[in-house]
Formats: structure tokens, sequence, C-alpha cells
């Protein structure tokens, strides 16, 4: 009898020991995919803020006359080429809700070889952060527009 | 009894034997099944993360854009220099639709091909000829 008792302890032990050891691994790996999914996320809101910026004109088209009546951001004065005005006028927008990166904290910066042609937004360089570079055209020279995004919504 | 004893001692000692080879068992099978979710962790964790096609035939797209609209088509290390660090880009230009290529240029620093590059294609004019222009991208390893 004692040694049915000993064996059924043994196997409660073990029982427990073993869900226990499953469920760390399971809530793990859900962890992990959480933040791939939230990381997903922040990428592609981030690419396709930096398509907007560098692909269209925004709307109105030139917002940049009354930036009060800005509705949708974008520094294109045609495919890949950044109007100079609307450069000018992009800090005076509420850029971070217009873009639909509201929740994130943004950067923006447009370098030309190793000179910066224009600079806004600051990141937490404690979080992870989401970089997006493309290719565009200032001033009849190649540039290099980058976006970095961090945060966002827990 | 004395017999009777030893019977049961041996008993003991058979019962002891095969305990312990179940426990081993036990054990070859938890090892597995942890050394399982072990690795099931580690690929989760250190996969590497692959850009989406879709995100280098933009990179692509933008490349050709810029070059055409600057018209340097073959003067692009300029255009390749503002890539983003971990792409590779190789310009292929071919006259017409000649299968005979004109011009090629590799970005700085990069191999000359890679088997995981994708590729954009345009038609365009340089120098009032007209001409077709491959742009492979991949991802620096």
């Amino acid at each position: 009898m004692a040694k049915g008792q000993s064996f059924l302890i043994e196997m409660f032990l073990i029982s427990t020991a073993v869900i226990m050891l499953v469920m760390f691994f399971f809530l793990t790996l859900n962890a992990i995919n959480i933040y791939k999914t939230k990381t997903l996320r922040a990428n592609l809101i981030a690419e396709d803020a930096a398509s907007t910026l560098l692909l269209s004109r925004g709307y109105p088209a030139d917002w940049d006359q009354n930036v009060s009546n800005t509705q949708a951001l974008g520094l294109a004065l045609r495919r890949n080429t950044l109007d100079m005005a609307k450069l000018r006028m992009f800090n005076q927008t509420a850029y971070s809700e217009l873009l639909g990166l509201g929740a994130y904290n943004i950067s923006l910066n447009i370098t030309s070889g190793t000179s910066t042609i224009f600079q806004t937004g600051f990141i937490n360089s404690s979080t992870s952060v989401i970089q997006v570079e493309r290719v565009c055209i200032y001033n009849n020279a190649p540039c290099k527009l980058r976006l970095q995004v961090s945060g966002g919504p827990q | 009894m004395q017999a009777a004893a030893a019977g049961f001692r041996g008993a003991t000692m058979t019962t002891n034997f095969r305990k312990g080879f179940v426990f081993s068992l036990d054990a070859v099978f938890a090892l597995m099944i942890g050394f399982f979710l072990v690795v099931l962790i580690a690929n989760t964790i250190l996969k590497e993360p692959v850009a989406p096609p879709i995100q280098m035939q933009r990179q692509g797209m933008d490349v050709l854009t810029v070059l055409e609209n600057l018209n340097r088509f073959y003067s692009p290390s300029s255009v390749f220099a503002e890539t983003s660090d971990s792409y590779c880009t190789r310009l292929e230009v071919y006259n017409g639709t000649s299968a005979t290529m004109d011009a090629s240029f590799v970005k700085a620093g990069c191999p000359a091909a890679n088997s995981d590059e994708s590729v954009v294609w345009r038609t365009s004019t340089a120098g009032g000829r007209f001409k077709t222009v491959k742009l492979a991208i991949w991802v620096k390893k």
C-alpha cells in the first residue's frame, strides 16, 4: 500500500512539473509571437508612411499653402522627387497623426551623401527601432529618406 | 522458509532492476520533449528576419525611378550609395530588346550576384536610344 502511495505522489509531482514546464514553454513562445507581431505591424506602418511621403503629394496637393487644412501628408513633387516647399512646412503639421503613427515615436531624416538636408522627430534609443530607408531626389541629386519608428501601442 | 525468502529477495532484485530501466526510459522521453521544446523556441527566436520580396521590389523601383529621372543609367554609383546599407544592387543596361548587355554596374562592396536576388525591369530612353534596364537587388549577407 505504501509503495502504491509513493507511486501516486511521484506521478502527481511529475505531472505537475511536466504541465508547468509545457506551460512555461508555450507562454514563452506566445510572448515571442506577440513581440514579433508588434514589430511586424510597426514595420508595415512605417513602410506605408515612407511610401506616402515619397510617392504622393498629399491632400490637398498644395497643403503647404494652408497647413491647417492638411488631410494627408506627402512630400513628393513627382514620384521619388521631394518638394522643397513641402519639406519646409512639414514641421508645422501634426505629422505623426497624419501618417497614422500617432502612437509611435518617429524620426524623419533626409540626407544626400554626408550632408543632412532635413531632420525632425526624436527616437528613444533604449527601445527597439524600426527603420525604413528609401532613395529619393532632392535638388536634382540623389538622397536617402530614413524613417525611424519606435514604441507603439501596448 | 529460507527458499521462499531467497525467492522473495530475488523477486525484489528483479523488481528494482525493472524500476531502474523504466526510470531511464522516462528520462530519455523527458529529455527528448525538453530538447524538442528548446529547439522550437530557439528556432523562433533565432530565425533571421527575411526582407519580404515586396520591400525589395519597392527599393528596386525607387532606384530605377531615381536613375531614370536623373538620367544616370550609365553612372549609377551615387544613386547606389544612397540605398540602404543592408541591400546590394546590380544594374544591367540592354540596347532596345537585344539580349546583349550594353553595360553592367554593381554597388560598391557587393558581390556581382546572389541566388536570392529580386529583379525589377524597366524600359526607358538614354541618349535618344531605347533601352531595357534590369535591376537586381538582394540582402547583403
